[in-house]
């Protein structure tokens, strides 16, 4: 009897078989594993997103901040409205090499408001109409014949730029007087590169000396470009009114009308924007906007330049 | 003999599981697995909603900048959009197709708010573009309303 109870449990307690083992392990590994894989996917996937708001925030406080100095911007101070040049970055970052303007080409445009590629068609005009009774005018009229940024294939598929940019403003308190504003792509003092710095330069009231303060307003800046809508060339119909270049002696009314911003800030994920090689696709948030700057729309001489506004026939 | 056990309570001890449970589990399982999957795809959606919502902000922006730029000195454009009763055709933004604008001078996000929802004043909507998401209300489309006057 005690032999037999030894045996019942022995086969109550068997234990599993080396195949059950097997079997389970195969598919607890599966099952493991795949959640792992998937797991982690999420986590990168997390990541880029992370990255891609950081990326936007970065593009939009810059444009903020660069849009807030524009407003500023006085043209009485006789001294200072010089826009640099955009250069091209050249070879090490051509754009973020992706065909936005799909001609299977890739960052073959220039920022200039002009149609570099030539793939620009009358059907890429595309304006609002606003009709009123029996009154219609069209948004930016038709008349001026130039290309414009906003008309699709010019200026899409750009280059990366970097821009440099200095203007007087209006005192702002607590700020040196007589200021000077200059925006630029660069080392900031944290040895940061690829930063867009606005650099203050004025008067110290107290002490009557020149001072100068840095900061960075972005961060893995691949491209900042700027245009600057001159309203003298907007009056002819044929000359593209966007100029890629400003000093103070080139126009009439001393200042552009209004600027277009654009900036692309690195949104990769994990590599930082230095170890990408020439020639690599850079994911990119781009962003883009056109500030006025108020103390010329209200300057007699950008007002007797104005084009009347002529109703659609 | 206490210790007899008899073959068919051995068989039910070592029967399994029957198909049926095993299609519960699974399902119960699968509806696990996809809700995790879905709460983890949520930062990124949320991610892509505000990157539209930035740039509708700065587009916006832009084109209300234009039309003062481009008005006339009695203002007729930025008039002639006061008095739109309903918004113009939407045209896609060149610089991202997903999102595209139009102009009104009345509003779709305010209605009934007070001074936002106002009517006759000059605003730029940007919404969605058709071509990247319509859904059967179309005001839900509507991503950023801005007011700009002369």
């Amino acid at each position: 009897m005690s032999c037999a109870l030894a045996r019942n449990i022995t086969s109550q307690r068997r234990g599993v078989t080396l195949l059950e083992l097997l079997v389970a392990m195969t598919i607890a590994v599966i099952i493991i594993g795949g959640s792992v894989t998937a797991f982690i996917q999420m986590l990168r996937a997390h990541d880029r997103a992370q990255a891609r708001i950081e990326a936007t925030s970065n593009a939009r406080s810059a444009l903020e901040s660069v849009s807030l100095e524009f407003r500023r911007g006085q043209t009485t101070n006789p001294l200072v409205m010089i826009f640099d040049a955009n250069t091209s970055t050249g070879a090490t970052l051509p754009g973020d090499v992706v065909d936005q303007d799909l001609d299977s080409s890739f960052d073959e445009e220039l920022l200039d408001g002009a149609d570099d590629d030539t793939d620009w068609a009358l059907a890429d005009d595309r304006h609002a109409i606003f009709t009123t009774g029996t009154t219609s005018y069209a948004e930016r009229p038709l008349y001026y014949q130039a290309t414009d940024l906003d008309d699709f294939h010019v200026d899409i598929d750009t280059q990366a730029t970097s821009a440099s940019v200095r203007f007087s403003t209006f005192d702002v308190p607590g700020d040196p007087v007589n200021r000077v504003v200059r925006f630029f792509v660069g080392t900031d003092s944290m040895g940061e590169p690829n930063s867009l710095i606005r650099e203050v330069t004025g008067t110290d009231p107290a002490t009557s000396t020149i001072v100068t303060i840095s900061s960075p307003i972005a961060h893995n800046v691949v491209s900042f470009g700027l245009l600057y809508w001159d309203q003298a060339l907007a009056q002819t119909s044929t000359q593209n009114p966007w100029r890629t270049s400003w000093s103070t002696d080139v126009s009439a009314t001393s200042a552009p009308a209004s600027v277009y911003m654009t900036i692309q800030t690195y949104a990769g994920y994990p590599r930082k924007l230095t170890e990408l090689v020439p020639g690599e696709r850079v994911e990119t948030i781009s962003m883009t906007s056109v500030v006025s700057i108020e103390s010329v729309l209200a300057d007699p001489r950008y007002i007797a330049l104005k084009l009347p506004v002529n109703p659609i026939p | 003999m206490i210790s007899q056990i008899s073959p068919s309570a051995a068989h039910a001890k070592n029967r399994g599981f029957s198909l049926l449970e095993v299609l519960v589990s699974l399902t119960i399982l699968m509806i696990g697995v996809l809700s995790i999957i879905f709460f983890f795809s949520q930062p990124l959606e949320t991610a892509r909603k505000a990157e539209y919502r930035t740039k509708a902000a700065l587009y916006a922006q832009m084109k209300a900048e234009e039309i003062r730029r481009d008005d006339d000195t009695s203002n007729t454009l930025i008039r002639s959009i006061e008095q739109l009763t309903s918004p113009t055709a939407s045209i896609t933004f060149a610089q991202e197709p997903n999102l595209a604008y139009q102009f009104s001078g009345r509003t779709i996000l305010y209605p009934g708010i007070s001074p936002a929802g106002d009517p006759g004043v000059a605003r730029v909507i940007v919404r969605y573009s058709p071509s990247y998401r319509q859904s059967t209300n179309s005001d839900k489309d509507v991503l950023y309303e801005l007011r700009f006057g002369p």
